[in-house]
Formats: structure tokens, sequence, C-alpha cells
């Protein structure tokens, strides 16, 4: 509600330009994701820990405790009340954050590459599992967990190369589809996979390119979708309105290659904004920043200057409009917000803000005494009849985006001890690691 | 006859009243948001917890070391805050009566406090003319907002916690972003010379477009801040009389002003001029929402929001010669339960008479002047967003689609998850 009272040009920015704030709580994140409603952020540590973070005080109020390895990837439900976690410790976690428990668990065989909760269902997600097969769970049962197979191991084996030699390509990153009627996988040798949820078949299929396929994002409206690979390039999609158009008339071209060819960057992380018109990725390397791209002509706008450290994962605030990054050698989670200035007219009502000076004539009664009875009557024009609606609330905010309510994490004061404990601890512990 | 017969129907039925209970003046009344307790504040430094349904007393909460301003509930109700004369925060378990945070900051005697709905952070305002925003969890202060000059008298958060009202003697209504901290607007009622009446108490309305403010003049203003403008102005009985007068406005000549008119000449009430009485939005009904407030004089008056007449007066019981004032009054699930003290100790609790209301509407619509039915007003109502840009409509409709699956799904786990918790 704020936002319509603000400086509406600075409103209207469509994207943060400013390093305004560092969260560091001596936790090593590798790993953060705002919730839908950016009000909370989840951050995953090296060491398993993830933080629920208070976007309002910028301070920890819920700490996690489960995985013994580094956090791979989190995913909220889109109500804000259910957290899924992946780890290296081969574990994915849906957590329940009215309890902060564990309520499902599953382990697998192996490390997990990446996980993302069903935007349609909180119980079921899709996971990439380090030299594995690709799979999809339904966790609604907790005595019955069906875990599906998405990609059979001997599709893997069919794909031959040119010289004829069998050669096993895995799924490295699987997402849903914001409709959540398919999930869309990349792998190792640069395929894109469709696979409809429905009978879990592989409906399309296209070979990008012969490289690693990192990471896979898709823009929450205008069906974008960019494709993060290990040649350096990132691929821009635009994907159809899937639900909607027969699979046989599929056809996706690569609208944009974004790269950089002077540097030869390697891209570590990619996100886009709400409306898919901005793409940021983070660079590998020494560059630390952030690249901008604006997604419908393709250009580079905007080079966020990081801090003097390398950035991995990025992730966009939509609702606040700014950008999360977590640093790799500190593990700092860097923010970036649109900063919006004092309007000082808003202190006294009778002030105006001018570009200029103007030159001011005075009336010939502006100082008489009958102004001021004018005055009086002027104000009291408050004897409308009309009907006042106080009741009824907005439904979209000034930057037009749904107003919704999300689950609210309780906030229980007798556990500022625990926070404050692994803090004091955590840092405790780097600071021998420095001494030895 | 006098006043107090005047027979102005039973729109609240009073369930208990309570007698002297504190030793000193009270000052607050707050309900918890789940129904169960009243807590009251008093100037002799105890908060003292009842139940709701019953008036028993429950416990008293002691750790001040002067006198208590004004309390409120947290989201959940396990805490309770308290505002002190000396310059002290306590936040307090309601289920062990025990402090378990002291937030320090503050320069001289704190006058009021909000929590946001999410109840992560603390909003107070104190005579020392500054705002804090504090941090719960840690009971550390955020942030100071200092652009008052004169002790603030009482603020408001908007529901979704981005706005925070402030009222002060200053004569100023502020309205600052919760995020950064900057002033957002300054809404300020002049008379003729530029001058303004200290401003006691504000409060936002449920949709968080509009604020009722008390002024000391003795009126109560619902101003449209968006558009810097007032757009109701509510006062007592005994103003409304000068009006009938001449001075102006023949339209607001109720049935009820001419029929008493003599007697309210002499009887010169006005709502409050001397303390800061605290108002509340009644919006448990769709067709007549309403305002009640406190007064000097010891009555809750209480006005048809839109015809601004005064639909009832409740009575504090107590010595007819030495009326009391009604310091605060409190409202559970948008008006059901009314909660109200006097300073001299008198607590009282009302419930709404739902019959009431209903003959009240069936009144309006026989007399045309409320013509929509239920349903037409429900979806004039759900015609509203057409506002909305073209472009952003279906993407709302369909997330409000994916939403209500949601919020069915989720239903399943959220009673257990309270259980839980209380």
């Amino acid at each position: 509600m704020n936002l319509s009272l603000l400086d509406p040009f600075a409103v209207a920015k469509e994207f943060p330009e400013s390093l305004s704030n560092t969260l560091n709580f001596h936790h090593h994140s590798t790993f953060i994701k705002f919730n839908r409603k950016g009000d909370y952020l989840a951050s995953g540590s090296i060491d398993g820990s993830i933080l629920i973070v208070d976007y309002d005080t910028n301070g920890i109020i819920k700490i996690l405790k489960n995985h013994t390895r580094a956090i791979t990837s989190l995913s909220w439900s889109k109500c804000g009340r259910f957290l899924l976690s992946s780890s290296r410790d081969w574990k994915v976690c849906l957590w329940d954050l009215s309890t902060c428990e564990v309520i499902r668990s599953i382990t697998f065989q192996s490390a997990i590459w990446n996980s993302e909760l069903n935007p349609k269902n909180y119980y079921q997600f899709t996971a990439s599992i380090f030299e594995d097969d690709p799979i999809f769970v339904d966790m609604s049962n907790d005595q019955d967990i069906i875990i599906q197979k998405l990609i059979d191991s001997k599709i893997n084996i069919t794909n031959e190369d040119k010289n004829g030699i069998l050669k096993k390509q895995y799924t490295l990153y699987t997402t849903f589809h914001p409709s959540g009627d398919f999930i869309i996988s990349g792998t190792s040798k640069g395929v894109i996979n469709i696979i409809e949820l429905l009978n879990f078949q592989i409906v399309y299929s296209n070979k990008l390119t012969n490289s690693n396929i990192k990471s896979i994002t898709i823009s929450h409206k205008n069906n974008k979708m960019a494709i993060n690979s290990s040649d350096r390039i990132i691929r821009q999609i635009n994907l159809i309105d899937l639900k909607n158009t027969p699979s046989e008339e599929w056809y996706f071209e690569v609208e944009h290659k974004y790269q950089d060819v002077v540097n030869k960057l390697q891209w570590n992380s990619i996100s886009f904004n709400y409306t898919g018109e901005y793409l940021i990725a983070s660079t590998f390397g020494s560059s630390h920043d952030i690249y901008m791209w604006e997604t419908s002509m393709g250009s580079l706008i905007k080079i966020l200057e990081g801090p003097k450290e390398e950035l991995y994962d990025v992730d966009w605030n939509f609702k606040k409009c700014c950008i999360g990054c977590t640093g790799l050698d500190s593990g700092t989670i860097y923010i970036w917000s649109i900063i919006i200035p004092q309007k000082w007219s808003a202190l006294a009502p009778d002030f105006v803000e001018i570009e200029e000076n103007i030159e001011y004539d005075e009336k010939e009664d502006e100082f008489d005494t009958a102004i001021e009875e004018d005055y009086l009557t002027n104000n009291i024009d408050d004897n409308s009849n009309d009907i006042i609606d106080i009741t009824t609330k907005d439904i979209v905010d000034a930057r037009g985006l749904a107003i919704r309510d999300s689950f609210v994490i309780p906030v229980d004061l007798d556990e500022l001890d625990t926070i404050d404990n692994f803090t004091s601890v955590e840092a405790l512990s780097s600071d021998e690691e420095e001494y030895i | 006859m006098t006043l107090d017969n005047i027979d102005l129907g039973k729109l609240y039925i009073r369930r208990y009243s309570l007698d002297k209970i504190h030793d000193e003046f009270t000052t607050s009344v707050k309900l918890s948001p789940n129904g169960k307790y009243i807590a009251t504040g008093s100037s002799d430094k105890l908060i003292k917890i009842w139940d709701l349904k019953t008036g028993n007393f429950e416990k008293s909460l002691k750790g001040h070391s002067k006198g208590v301003s004004d309390i409120c509930w947290s989201p959940d109700s396990k805490y309770i805050a308290s505002a002190s004369d000396d310059e002290t925060i306590i936040i307090w378990s309601v289920e062990y009566g025990k402090c378990i945070r002291i937030l320090k900051g503050h320069t001289y005697h704190i006058t009021c406090l909000e929590f946001n709905y999410k109840g992560n952070l603390l909003i107070s305002g104190s005579s020392d003319e500054a705002i804090r925003i504090w941090d719960v969890l840690r009971g550390k202060c955020l942030k100071t907002l200092s652009a008052h000059s004169d002790p603030i008298s009482s603020l408001d958060v908007s529901w979704d916690g981005t706005i925070i009202v402030s009222a002060s003697f200053d004569g100023l209504i502020r309205l600052f972003d919760t995020e950064s901290g900057q002033c957002l607007k300054t809404l300020i009622y002049e008379y003729s010379g530029g001058s303004s009446f200290p401003v006691s108490y504000v409060r936002f309305s449920p949709n968080g477009k509009y604020i009722l403010a008390s002024t000391l003049d003795g009126s109560i203003r619902l101003w449209d801040y968006m558009n810097n403008k007032v757009v109701k102005t509510f006062i007592g009985e005994g103003e409304q009389v000068k009006n009938d007068d001449g001075n102006n406005d023949g339209s607001k000549g109720s049935g009820l002003d001419n029929m008493n008119s003599k007697i309210l000449k002499t009887k010169k009430t006005i709502v409050c001029e001397k303390y800061t009485c605290g108002t509340r939005f009644i919006t448990s009904n769709e067709y007549i929402p309403l305002i009640a407030s406190g007064s000097d004089n010891g009555n809750i008056y209480i006005w048809n929001l839109q015809t601004k007449e005064i639909l009832n007066i409740l009575k504090i019981k107590g010595d007819e010669h030495q009326k009391s004032p009604v310091l605060q009054i409190d409202t559970f699930d948008g008006g059901k339960i009314l909660a109200a003290v006097s300073m001299n100790g008198n607590l009282e609790v009302w419930d709404l008479n739902e019959n009431f209301i209903k003959s009240k509407r069936d009144n309006l619509i026989a007399n045309g002047d409320l013509k929509q039915d239920t349903e037409d007003l429900k979806s004039s109502r759900d015609d509203t967003p057409v506002a909305v840009e073209i472009e952003h409509e279906n993407e709302i409709e369909n997330e409000n689609e994916n939403e209500e699956k949601m919020d069915i799904d989720e239903g399943n786990l959220e009673p257990a998850a309270h259980d839980g918790q209380h």
C-alpha cells in the first residue's frame, strides 16, 4: 500500500541498481530463494543448515537443521508455508514452516543436483540426481511415497553420438513449467526434454548444444525460458502456450543467445524477473558482476557492480523488486534494491517541489482577510453523502502485481537463544580456522 | 426527561460490567486476537488479564516502575507489549506471565504502540516526539522516525504492514513507510488563521484506504489520505444542535436532533476535548459500517459511517454526576464484541445485537435509502477490479484460481498446526 504514496518514478523502475544491503550471518550461504510474496528469504548453507531471513528486520527468524552437507536447491510452495530442500547428503526434505519440522524426507542413492516443487501441489516435486535418472515424486501419503522415473536409462543409451559409440547422458536439471503440467529437463549432452506430467511421456526433445545444461529458468509470465549451459551461452527460448497447443505443433526457436564474446565468461546462475522482461546472470571467475539483459531485443542493459568476490546464486524478489546474490568465497548474501529518495514535500502538505525557481506574482487580494473565510469553507467540504467503502482491499499493488495473503511464519520469542548460539558458534569456529 | 432516558434501540447488549479493576486510572483495554482474553493497563503499573467470556480475573503482569499507557496483543495472542511512563516497553509472555523482552530507547513517556500483522515488528510512539520501529524477536530498535514536534498520541499500522500512521499533539497526521522509515504524507486540518488542533487518536480503515482521526476540537474525521480530503466528520450531540440553529448544513438534522434539541442545547456534549479516547470501525455487518468512539463524558458513541448520524450511545456504569472518560475501546471480530474501560476502572463488555442491525437495514431498504440488495452490493464490489489494467486481469484471475485450490489443500493441515501452538 505504501507504493501508491511513493515517488511514482521510483516505483516504476523495473530493476534495482544499487547494492543496498549485505547479510552476513557467519553461515556460508550457497543457495538463496525468496518466497513468492518476497517477505522471506531462505538461504541454504554449505554445512546443510537453512536459514529463514525476515525481509522486514533483515534478521534470522528460523533455523532449519536436518541436512549434513551443502544445500543444492530450495523451493518454496506457492502459499509460502512449505519449503523443499535438497542437499549433497542425498536427501530431499519438505519443511512445514509453521512448526519448522520436516514433514517428508526421502533419501536417494546419490547427491541431488536440484529439486523443485510442483507449483500446483506442494506434495509433489521433481529432482535431478547425480549419475541417475531424473524423478518425479508424489509424497501426499507419508506411508506410500510414489517415485516415478521420468527418463529411462535405456533412452539415454540409445542416444548415440556421431561415431556410433554409446554414451550415457545424465539429466542435470529439472524444473516445472509454471502451469504445473510439464517438467522440463536438461541433460549433460545439451538436450532439452519436456515431459508431460499426466502420463510421464517425453512429448518434446531437442538438442540445443553439445555441452552440459547447467540450469533452466522459466519466467512466471510471458512463457520465456532461459537455458544456461557450460558452453558459456545462455539461450532464450519462447515457450508457446504448452497447455493449449498440441505437442506436434511445438517448435521452439532460440530467440537470443547471451554471451560475453570478449571475456568468454561462464555464467553461474540465471534468473528472470516476474514478467520475463529482464534476465540476470552471475558470472564465473574474477568479474564479480551481475549482467542484466532486456529480453525482447536481447541487449545488455546493465552490469550490477558487485562486491569483491565471485557471485554465485542469484534470485529475483519480484514483489520488492530486488535481487539477491550469494558470494562464493564468504557466503555472504548481497541485496540490490531500488533506493527511493525522501519526498520532502511529504513532510508539509503545502510544500511543492519545483524543478527550477518560479517568479511569483502576488495577487491583488492575496493577503486579504476574505481569503481566510474561503479557506474555512473549502475545508468543510467533508459533508459529502458519498458511500465510503472501508472494507474492500486492493487486489493489485502499484507495480501491478497481485496482492495475496501469504503464510506468516510465527515468531517465537523463546527461540532467540538458539539463533544467537547458532550465529556465535559459527563465528567462533570460523575465527579459529583463521587463527590456525 | 434526560438524554439518558431516550431509547436509542439496543445496538449492543451488555454482557457484564466490572468495577474498580485497577487501583488507579485505567488507561487501556485490548481484546486478544483469539478472542479469549481481555488485557487492561493502568497507571498503577499493572497489566491485568481477564477471561473475555466470563470476566474472571486471570493474572496480573507486574514489572513496570511507572504507569502503563498502552498495551497491545501480538497477532498470535501469545504476547502482550506494554508502553509505560518508565520509558520502556515490555513484551510479556501471556502463558507464563513473565517479562521476556525489555525495549529501551525512548527518552520520555511512551504513549502508544502497535504490532504489525505479522507480529515481527512493533511500532511505538512516545512523548519524546519520536516513533520507533522494533525488531520484536531481537528486542532491538531498527529505526527511529523523528518528524513530529510534539508528543505522539497515537499510531496505527495498515493491514499489510507497509504504512504507519501517527497522530501528534502538533496537529499533524503523518504517514510513514515502514520499510524505509520515510515520511510519505502529512495530513493537516487547518482552521482559519492556520491553527490546528492536537490530534489524539488515529486508526486505519480495515482496507487501509481511509484514516479515522480524532482531534481535541471534539470531532472525529474520516480522511481519504490519497486525495488529502476529509470525507466524513463525526461529532457529538451538542455540536449537531449548534448546526441546526442555522450555522450550516440542514441536511444533517436527523429526527433525533429535532426531537431533543431542547435538551441538547442545555447539555452540550463533545466527544473528546481533553482525553485521548479510542475509536474503532465496526464492520461485522456489510450493510451499515459503523464507527465507535469513547468520550470524555463516559459515553461510547456509535455513528453510522455513511450518514454520520449517531446510531447508539452506550453508557459506562458509574456515578451519574461524576462521569469518567472512556479512554479506550476495543472490538473483536469486526465489532461483534465491544469492550471499553473508563478512567475510574469500569470494564464493560457488550455483544452486538444482530437483530437491531437487521431491522435497521430493513428500514433503510423500506425508505429507499439502501436500494441495493445484499447480492447487488456484493456483485458491485466484485466489479471494482475492472479499473485494473487489462493486461493484468487474466493473470490475476488465473492466479486466484490456483490460489483457491491451494487454500483448500492447506485447510487439512492448518487446524492441527494451530492446536499445537496454543
